[in-house]
């Protein structure tokens, strides 16, 4: 019987020849990562359960999310997270968003099960991973057990045909879906993007993809690891691994085409990321903040397009433009001057937790998520757009197609 | 076992930022510090209007966003006996269970706000009191019932030690 990919995974990983979607299987997790936000959580379960033994193999804490803390509850989480992990002699890192500290530190490898107490561990399927969020209490007991149950999701095909136009990217790709789809039509599913667009994508853009799935209601989004993959694992120093992928007639709940040279620059307005309109519709909206960050769109690939639209420019003196590189490594590469205030990296602005906003005060940003009241005022204005928008907008104060700048 | 209580309307895509903000989620050292905001940006001093028992009831896509358990921790801290949704989003059913927070799948619509609502939890039916009106719940698999029915997954592994598919 033909699989798809994440079926083919999860049926590895529980040791069996085949699983079928809605089916409720046991399997092995090959990585859990913990944050600061849950680590509470994470701790009191394992307290209440009497075992202290947490696989030093299989897990990784980290700190992303507080980083550098700005009041006392943050420092108080961030103590709790570094001394139990340090007290144990378990993997901790600070200092970088987890997606892209996971495959920095060559801990992603395509088939693996991996699970992470943050809704977008999906972006990490770019990779050919299985990655799902889950709650620190699961998470506890994943790292003391052996296995932990798990749903097969179905699967949804996302097939991408065709060359982005430019100053489009893969973060317009994802408004699109969730602008003709909604924020439920992937509700415990799995994405699969494919098709020859897919396969041109940077493993960026890739990561970008499959992070806007968590905003589709998806359990994982998921990309099959080819060239570009493994040319990306190589320079983290990942050579070895299974190559997995669907098999060309695997069922699937739904095929969604998608010709990525008919789209144009779109924006979500608020309060969700499926209030999708083209970005000319909403031009000339006065901006008191733009961001470029996040798990979402916080790489190189990210910053490029940025700098790109901003060479000689200024930013308008009415906004305030913060970048958040999404990791060390991405803030090494990322020479920015562009008048753009580089802050360190973490999630920043995207959670309210730098730069919150102002009751009546409006931001455009390229993270994931515009829900009402999640960067400070809950009468602030949230709209999502691609860096390209962004930058376009920042330069002229009010949002800005950056087809403008082309 | 039936529960009875007073039904507390809310609309669809009632997301974790709204259940508790992202600007408390800082607090997570104390649940019990955070139950307060609960629904702050939406529904400013709701926790005032909450008597234990009382149900949430919503429309699709109850809990989207963030995978912060808090978000189910502070609606059970807060005295409400279960969330009744036209549907959940995935990580925050699943936290539900697995910290024994009742959730059930039913078509909420005909219900408003201050109803008296009776969930007969064994045989799946949701009565409204104030409207005379049956709804039934959609079944859950019997997998995840058992957790539910346990209390959450500490619990479930206490006296099952294993998961019994």
């Amino acid at each position: 019987m033909p699989m798809t990919i994440t079926e083919k995974i999860l049926a590895k990983a529980a040791g069996v020849d085949r699983v079928s979607p809605g089916e409720i299987i046991t399997c092995k997790v090959d990585l859990i990562c913990i944050d600061e936000i849950q680590i509470a959580i994470f701790k009191d379960t394992l307290d209440k359960m009497g075992t202290d033994a947490v696989d030093k193999e299989r897990t990784v804490f980290v700190v992303d999310h507080f980083c550098p803390p700005t009041n006392l509850h943050q420092a108080e989480a961030n103590k709790l997270i570094r001394d139990f992990a340090l007290s144990r002699g378990l993997l901790f890192f600070e200092g970088s968003i987890k997606d892209q500290l996971l495959w920095e530190n060559g801990l992603i490898r395509p088939g693996m099960v991996l699970v992470a107490t943050d809704s977008h561990i999906t972006t990490c399927g770019a990779l050919g991973a299985f990655a799902a969020p889950f709650g620190p209490s699961e998470a506890a007991i994943m790292a003391v057990q052996d296995s932990y149950w798990f749903k097969v999701p179905e699967t949804i095909r996302c097939e991408i045909t065709g060359r982005l136009p430019p100053f489009v990217t893969a973060k317009d790709i994802g408004l699109y879906l969730l602008g003709q789809k909604g924020t439920t039509f992937a509700n415990y599913k799995a994405i699969e993007f494919c098709g020859p667009a897919v396969s041109d994508f940077s493993m960026d853009a890739r990561t970008t993809l499959c992070n806007m799935t968590t905003e589709m209601g998806a359990k994982n989004g998921i990309v099959a690891p080819d060239s570009v993959t493994e040319a990306f694992l190589q320079k983290w120093g990942v050579k070895e691994y299974p190559v997995i992928c669907s098999d060309s007639d695997a069922p699937c709940s739904e095929t969604i085409k998608v010709n990525a040279s008919a789209l144009e620059p779109l924006v979500a307005s608020p309060h969700s990321p499926g209030n999708v309109f083209p970005v000319m519709e909403v031009e000339g909206t006065k901006i008191d903040q733009a961001f470029v960050g996040s798990c979402g769109n916080g790489n190189m690939d990210d910053l490029r397009i940025v700098a790109q639209i901003l060479k000689g420019k200024t930013v308008h003196p009415r906004t305030r433009f913060i970048i958040t590189p999404a990791s060390r490594a991405v803030h090494l590469q990322a020479l920015v001057t562009t008048g753009a205030l580089v802050s360190g990296q973490t999630c920043s602005v995207c959670a309210g937790l730098e730069a919150p906003l102002l009751a009546g005060e409006v931001c455009i940003t390229a993270s994931p998520r515009n829900f009402k009241g999640r960067m400070g005022s809950p009468e602030a204005r949230i709209y999502l757009a691609s860096p390209a928008t962004i930058a376009a907008s920042a330069i002229k104060g009010i949002i800005t197609d950056p087809w403008e700048f082309k | 076992m039936v529960l009875e209580g007073r039904a507390h309307v809310f609309g669809d895509h009632i997301n974790t930022d709204y259940i508790i903000a992202a600007k408390h989620k800082s607090r997570l050292t104390d649940l019990d510090d955070m139950v307060e905001y609960i629904m702050e940006d939406i529904r400013p001093g709701f926790i005032k209007e909450i008597e234990p028992g009382d149900f949430i009831v919503a429309g699709v896509n109850f809990g989207c966003g963030s995978s912060r358990e808090t978000a189910p921790w502070v609606i059970k801290k807060s005295g409400i006996a279960a969330v009744l949704a036209k549907g959940f989003a995935r990580i925050f059913f699943r936290n539900s269970i697995n910290i024994g927070l009742r959730v059930a799948r039913v078509d909420t619509a005909s219900i408003q706000e201050g109803d008296l609502l009776q969930v007969d939890l064994a045989s799946g039916k949701v009565k409204n009191g104030t409207r005379g009106d049956m709804m039934p719940t959609q079944p859950m698999p019997p997998f995840i019932q058992s957790i539910l029915d346990a209390g959450g997954v500490k619990n479930y592994l206490k006296t099952h030690k294993t998961f019994d598919l």
